[in-house]
């Protein structure tokens, strides 16, 4: 029995990379008094380490409510979360979240912002800024390290926030529509950039959007989820090449997965 | 030299490069100020020929010269005993109301329930003139500092409470999210996080307040007291000095001007650092 499991985080950890995701048979109901409402509903799937899996599905069918689940901000009614083997009980030290809303420190400068979360694990502060630089430069920010968030664009404190989670080096990152207040333009131009830093990092991402073309472009699968209360309707493998460009979405190939998505979703 | 400056201003930020000054608002400012100034000239203008009219009694109103003459007595002794007695009770009313104020918004916001339960009573009790309350309170506590300290710190703790909870509930939701997410401890979540968030809040609240335990201090002293600078003022009425008195009173007036310059230059640079 021990042996299988082994084994099974084996083909899921593939080159001995940490970040890999199992949800086995998760079922999460929120109670309010008398009501119940299960946000999902029995959804099993695996994130292979290293790998890029976006979640797209309607509104209100419980994508956020998996990341918080794999994010460990809430515990599941039923089934399990696992990562690397290990049951997800609260917040990991290598899983790192960007929120949608703009989470930037207002008060504090892009470098302060991104150095945060190694401030909050204690490490010092020479260090913290010394990483915190690097992940400026990577997110593409570099000479704003003295701005403040209000002088930046949502697009670009979108970028403090995924510097400040890369910063704290996690095996896993979390993203819940991480763009979703961006236009359409800035949304493209950080996607692409996204795709390059991930290219690069080559961390597990689980990535949550209600835009299927993005996440098409992103990712190297695409769950597809149903109506609430919500199951995995599909895992969709994306083979387009990499390294990715923005050229990608008009050819033929990705037309035809976005619109296969669609139907799915319809 | 020119091309010196203009280098040393090109390498800069482009958030300070923005600042340059605009014409428009210069002009504006300028036509401001100038409006103020003639106000001010009217006013003075009005006094100065009401009393040499004889339209009021010179006895009970002094010409405005005089009056300037008699601000003078900034350089007695007898001053600085009073300005240091309202400091006193306003210093120490800003500590005590202020942390209690500080204290008391953080556990209404904390028990939402409880912050409901009091946000009527306490903006009643901002609304309320609470210096009524100081005679009952000379005659419980008896004529010392007390009786003040405790008035104008209550004035001092509503602006802070309400605006502590108000600050704090008025963080975004996304926060508290990530405080979590980062696995910091409350406490920690809390000093690095939500009260940075909900400061400049927090201030405008405590500007407010000082300026509110400014001026009810000095009503209060003018109604029983044995020193300060409220109850000098009274003292000269009640002798007839109006030149010192009204001296006096202009003195209050620049200082409470100033005051609120440096308080309002204080709010406006942490509100440029932390919203």
């Amino acid at each position: 029995m021990t042996s299988m499991v082994n084994s099974g985080v084996e083909t899921i950890n593939p080159d001995g990379h940490d970040g890999a995701v199992v949800l086995d048979g998760v079922e999460m109901t929120f109670r309010n008094g008398a009501d119940a409402t299960t946000a999902v509903a029995d959804v099993s799937g695996t994130v292979r380490a290293g790998s890029f899996v976006s979640i797209v599905g309607p509104s209100g069918c419980g994508k956020s409510t998996l990341l918080d689940l794999v994010a460990g901000l809430q515990s599941p009614t039923s089934g399990a979360v696992m990562v690397d083997g290990g049951a997800v009980r609260k917040p990991r030290r290598d899983t790192a979240l960007v929120f949608q809303e703009d989470s930037t420190l207002h008060w504090r400068t892009v470098l302060d912002n991104v150095a945060f979360g190694l401030e909050m694990r204690g490490v010092g502060k020479r260090e913290r800024r010394a990483v915190a630089q690097e992940m400026v430069e990577l997110v593409g920010l570099g000479g704003f390290e003295k701005h403040r968030p209000r002088q930046l664009s949502g697009g670009m404190r979108q970028r403090v926030a995924i510097a400040r989670a890369l910063a704290m080096n996690p095996s896993i990152l979390l993203m819940d529509e991480p763009f979703g207040a961006l236009d359409q333009q800035t949304r493209h131009h950080v996607g692409a950039e996204l795709t390059r830093i991930w290219e690069s990092t080559r961390k597990t991402v689980l990535f949550v959007t209600h835009d299927v073309a993005e996440a098409v472009y992103l990712s190297d699968q695409v769950w597809v989820m149903s109506k609430r209360p919500s199951r995995l309707s599909a895992c969709i493998d994306i083979t387009l090449p990499r390294p990715r460009s923005l050229e990608v979405m008009s050819t033929d190939a990705f037309q035809h997965t976005v619109a296969q998505i669609w139907e799915m979703l319809a | 030299m020119t091309t010196a400056s203009s280098d040393a201003s090109s390498t800069l930020p482009s958030g300070r490069a923005k600042k340059a000054p605009r014409v428009d608002g210069i002009r504006f400012r300028a036509g401001a100020i100038l409006l103020r100034i003639l106000l001010l000239v009217a006013v003075v203008a009005a006094w100065q020929i009401a009393v040499s009219t004889g339209a009021v009694n010179s006895l009970t109103l002094p010409t405005p010269w005089q009056a300037l003459k008699a601000m003078s007595q900034v350089r007695d002794g007898e001053f600085w005993k009073d300005l240091s007695n309202t400091g006193l009770v306003v210093l120490a009313a800003f500590g005590i109301g202020g942390a209690a104020g500080l204290a008391a918004g953080i556990a209404f916001w904390r028990l939402p329930a409880l912050g409901d339960a009091v946000e009527p009573f306490l903006v009643t009790l901002y609304a309320t003139p609470t210096l009524v309350f100081y005679p009952v309170l000379i005659v419980l506590l008896g004529l010392n500092l007390w009786p003040l300290i405790l008035i104008a710190s209550v004035m001092v703790f509503m602006p802070i409470a309400l605006n502590t909870m108000i600050g704090l509930r008025s963080l975004s939701p996304v926060l508290p999210r990530l405080a979590r997410s980062l696995g910091s401890p409350g406490p920690v979540a809390f000093r690095k996080i939500l009260l940075p968030g909900a400061l400049p809040i927090v201030i405008s609240g405590a500007r407010v307040a000082f300026l509110y335990a400014t001026m009810g201090t000095i009503a209060m002293e003018m109604v029983v007291a044995s020193a300060g600078l409220g109850y000098r003022i009274g003292y000269d009425y009640s002798n007839f000095r109006t030149q010192e008195m009204y001296g006096l009173v202009l003195v209050v007036a620049v200082l409470a001007t100033g005051l609120n310059w440096i308080l309002t230059r204080v709010e406006k640079s942490m509100r440029r650092d932390l919203a």
